[in-house]
């Protein structure tokens, strides 16, 4: 990155619990175990992390408590976070940021979810969340028929259909691309390819989503140590540099009113984050998307300038593109389409395996460059990483 | 058919009793004469910011068919979507089609607006629907 500092950020660390349809742990309990296990993997003993910050999902449950569980007595930085899908990014850029300045030399960030429920399906566990405020702007919209986030960013695709003629079999090509991947990852969760007659004819969700248009609930737990480049080298694992970041929240939330489903916050994001890579996008060699919908994914390759804007459909469908055998390695664990779903620690946690080239039978030959994306609301919170790997 | 009732709070009270007596209030900023989203706060600066009536007329946006279950387990179907109303201001709602229309293209469509209640409760708000002309 374009700086003189020597404290340049690195992941050192990865901890990723057991996921997918994981019962009886607590979403503080993932959060506690993915901590453990990332510095384990990292080589470091818990009272070397002086920093963390700490994020959960649908539960919101993970707090600060959790210096308590860890047990970490010499804490330089702590703090709870949301930024919806955009938070694994942000965290990382704040800690990032944390050990740049010299505040601190080791920071955990955690993320970790239990939304699932024995015997309950994964769309109970998003639905009965949005219906149980009975007061408030948001009833009023939900209770006007946009209940889910299924269903407000059916609304987003269908306005990206219509002015790009962006097709749902198109949509299809991203989610059969997308299970190639995911079976050969064994952490996925869907690993039997599909066809696009299979996307075609899973049930419907919210017009035009289909079932496989749309993205797995999971359970479990995340956690990435950063450090300073310099210390991330004599410990476990090969270094993965944080080179760039940016965010990019629009504003008007829930009311953005001419550009929704059109562009999201990658448009500005990811060149910014380039930018302070001094990186161009023809050196990207893994793209790691957040694709709670296969619509997600779309427009964030169009934001992100690897086709034009409306262009996204053509792309992604042409043959040759996604997919293991495909010119862009695209969310090559099968994203959170297939793979499992842990908000934005789906594409980080897939972004630095990539990078560190431990990703066994899916490992991208060219791996040094991995742009990683994270996005939250409905469309209205974005962050962008770059991270790289250069042994 | 609203999905669940709702209750009104202090944010949304004057905009659900503009409803409750056929108005679809909208924020008209007396600076600049633009329209507002429902949603924008008057009390931030109640010199500036009023409610008004809006017309009721829209044009549909995006739309959508949800697909659920009800509390029975029976399969449910609803339309929904976003309109933009004639003072400009976007508005996300239940669409209803008339008798005979199907749900598909949708987008460009005129509509107008109606209300109607969310639940069988004294309290339970009215919200607005935008019936598809």
């Amino acid at each position: 990155m374009a700086t003189t500092s020597t404290r340049t950020p690195a992941i050192a660390g990865l901890g990723i619990t057991e996921v997918g349809k994981v019962y009886g742990r607590t979403a503080p309990q993932f959060a506690a175990e993915a901590v453990r296990l990332a510095a384990q993997d990292a080589g470091l003993a818990l009272g070397d992390i002086d920093g963390l910050i700490v994020s959960g999902g649908l539960s919101d449950a993970v707090g600060l408590g959790m210096q308590t569980e860890l047990g970490l007595t010499r804490l330089g930085l702590f703090t709870s976070m949301q930024g919806y899908g955009s938070t694994a990014g942000q965290m990382v850029q704040y800690a990032s940021m944390a050990v740049q300045s010299g505040m601190v030399d080791t920071v955990a960030v955690v993320w970790a979810d239990d939304p699932l429920k024995e015997n309950k399906g994964g769309g109970a566990a998003y639905g009965e969340h949005a219906a149980k405020t009975p007061s408030g702007w948001m009833p009023i919209t939900n209770s006007g028929g946009a209940l889910t986030a299924n269903n407000m960013y059916a609304l987003a695709a269908r306005r990206h259909m219509d002015a790009y003629g962006t097709t749902s079999e198109q949509l299809g090509a991203i989610a059969v691309a997308q299970r190639d991947w995911a079976a050969m990852n064994p952490r996925a969760q869907l690993r039997t390819p599909i066809t696009l007659d299979d996307h075609q004819a899973s049930r419907m969700i919210s017009d035009p989503f289909h079932l496989f248009d749309c993205c797995l609930v999971s359970n479990g737990g995340i956690a990435v140590i950063v450090t300073t480049a310099e210390r991330a080298r004599s410990l476990a694992q090969p270094v993965v540099d944080v080179l760039g970041w940016a965010q990019a929240h629009p504003g008007l939330t829930g009311m953005r009113n001419d550009d929704f489903g059109l562009i999201s916050g990658a448009a500005t994001a990811g060149p910014a984050a380039l930018r302070m890579a001094e990186l161009a996008l023809d050196d990207i060699d893994v793209v790691e998307l957040y694709d709670c919908y296969t619509y997600t994914a779309l427009i964030s390759l169009e934001d992100y300038g690897f086709c034009a804007k409306g262009e996204g459909g053509a792309f992604v469908s042409q043959p040759g593109v996604l997919g293991p055998n495909g010119s862009l390695k695209v969310n090559t664990g099968g994203g959170q389409l297939s793979s499992y779903y842990l908000w934005g620690m789906t594409p980080l946690s897939e972004a630095i395996i990539q990078a560190r080239g431990q990703a066994g039978e899916r490992q991208v030959d060219r791996h040094a460059r991995v742009l990683v994306s994270g996005n939250g609301g409905v469309l209205d919170y974005h962050s962008t990483l770059i991270l790289g790997n250069d042994d | 058919m609203p999905l669940f009732p709702l209750v009104r709070d202090a944010a949304t009270a004057e905009f659900l009793d503009g409803c409750e007596r056929g108005d679809l209030l909208v924020v008209r900023d007396r600076t600049t004469g633009a329209y507002l989203d429902p949603k924008t706060d008057v009390s931030a600066d109640p010199e500036r910011f009023e409610r008004v009536a809006a017309s009721g007329d829209a044009t549909v946006i995006s739309w959508s068919i949800g697909h659920g279950r009800g509390a029975d387990g029976a399969p449910t179907r609803w339309t929904f979507g976003i309109v933009q109303l004639a003072e400009g201001p976007w508005f996300w709602s239940e669409l209803q089609l008339p008798e005979g229309r199907a749900p598909e293209g949708l987008s460009g469509a005129s509509a107008h607006v109606a209300f109607v209640r969310t639940g069988p409760a004294p309290e339970h708000a009215t919200i607005p629907v935008f019936v598809v002309d």
